[in-house]
């Protein structure tokens, strides 16, 4: 290999490398939100949610205390 | 309804700080539409196991102390129960069972405090998720303290509420701070035995020194005599009977109660758990919810469960703890009944626990809190 082309290979590694590091460490949080995706869209839909709330709370066991 | 705020959560949670983090990454669970998919070996409450779960990853102090303190080992009821039913093996019955079912209700989690009511009150979100630094008292603190002292607390219970809420608007952690319940000192240990707890004297420092006071009765006792309530509460809340039975009226439907007659006293007692946070001789004492037949439904349900009933005493060391306790009544104010004059209290026997207050099926510990003689009227 010349010294044209290591330096080329060089260069190319390493900002590749900044590109990986800086560029993941930008989407975590994104990543994080959107791993819970699915999860967000029911659950922040309140009406939905409620009316399963409603139900599980009529049909649970009345324990006086 | 209660119940209906369960499984809602608030849009402006998700964008939050707790809310970045993901459901899944704290739940469990799988990031699908597919419903039952989704839920598969979801964690409820994931801040629970060990003392902390998944907040331990940011909140490593206050989980490490958190997973020792009375708030999550109930070490006080954990400690009675061992004590009454010795010397029958836990395993030897269903109080392991019993204790998950019931007893393991009122055993707090970060979750339980700051983002869900507690189990005991069936769980359900308490704002959409939205995390709650300070834990709002009505909904979680009475939750589980609901039955004495929220009642006296506010006046709910036959007496004027406590002059701190009254005039003073104080929430419970006003004085029962976070640090307390985070970290109870020494580590593992029961009420009067942390040392760490509420005290009058860190709001009230001067008016509680006797022999410097401004106040001739502070003066009149000396250090460690009476507990500040039994001069300054008003009458309270106890629970004079058993502490859970079954109300089987129909085959496969038993109920769980708690037929407790109510029991409003004003009653001084002697002091067995005197420690350097309870110091006095003499505390105001109140009635605990237990009789001898009062675990006789876990040998129903174990006869049920298992074809064999266990062992059929099962609170066999009774009389080794007293049903009349020390209390931390929570009805104060600072003109009362007791403390209008020294006769109002000195030789007026009402207001002392004596033997005539005991019934014959009393544990016989509590011949260790009753006077036998009360003090004497003073003379002008």
């Amino acid at each position: 290999m010349t010294s044209g082309k290591k330096k080329l290979t060089l260069t190319s590694a390493a900002l590749l490398g900044l590109a990986c590091t800086f560029g993941f460490a930008g989407t975590i949080e994104a990543q994080e939100a959107g791993s819970s995706s699915e999860c967000i869209k029911c659950h922040t839909d309140l009406d939905q949610m409620d009316s399963f709330g409603a139900l599980a709370a009529s049909s649970s066991a009345g324990i006086a205390g | 309804m209660r119940g209906r705020d369960t499984y809602g959560v608030a849009k402006d949670f998700v964008d939050s700080e707790h809310g970045k983090i993901g459901c899944i990454n704290c739940h469990k669970g799988v990031n699908v539409a597919d419903k039952d998919q989704a839920h598969k070996d979801m964690t409820k409450d994931p801040s629970d196991e060990g003392g902390g779960g998944v907040c331990a990853e940011c909140h490593e102090d206050t989980v490490s102390t958190f997973k020792s303190s009375m708030h999550y080992t109930l070490k006080g009821i954990l400690d009675i129960t061992g004590t009454i039913t010795q010397p029958h093996k836990m395993e030897d019955t269903l109080l392991p069972a019993a204790w998950k079912l019931d007893c393991n209700d009122c055993h707090a989690s970060c979750g339980s405090c700051h983002v869900a009511w507690p189990e005991v009150a069936k769980g359900g979100l308490l704002d959409r998720h939205r995390f709650q630094k300070t834990p709002p008292m009505e909904k979680t603190c009475y939750a589980c303290h609901g039955s004495r002292f929220a009642g006296e607390y506010r006046g709910l219970l036959g007496a004027t509420a406590d002059v701190h809420f009254e005039k003073g608007q104080m929430v419970c952690v006003d004085c029962h701070t976070g640090d307390q319940l985070h970290n109870t000192k020494p580590a593992d240990s029961k009420r009067y035995y942390d040392t760490e707890t509420a005290r009058c004297e860190s709001c009230h420092p001067d008016a509680a020194k006797a022999g410097k006071s401004k106040i001739a009765m502070h003066n009149a006792h000396p250090d460690g005599t009476l507990g500040c309530a039994v001069c300054h509460a008003n009458d309270y809340f106890n629970c004079s009977n058993c502490h859970v039975s079954l109300d089987i009226k129909e085959a496969g439907k038993i109920k769980v109660i708690f037929p407790s007659d109510p029991l409003v006293t004003f009653k001084i007692g002697k002091n067995i758990d005197i420690t350097p946070n309870n110091p006095y001789k003499y505390n105001l004492v109140r009635h605990t919810p237990a009789k001898k037949d009062s675990l006789a439904s876990l040998t129903h349900f174990q006869a049920v469960m298992t074809g064999s009933p266990g062992p059929a005493d099962l609170i066999s060391n009774y009389d080794a703890l007293p049903t009349w306790n020390s209390a931390s009544v929570h009805s104060i104010q600072r003109k009362t009944k007791q403390n209008r004059s020294c006769n109002a209290c000195h030789g007026n026997k009402e207001i002392f626990l004596t033997k005539s207050d005991l019934v014959p099926e009393d544990p016989k510990a509590n011949e260790k809190i009753i006077f036998t003689k009360i003090p004497a009227p003073i003379k002008k």
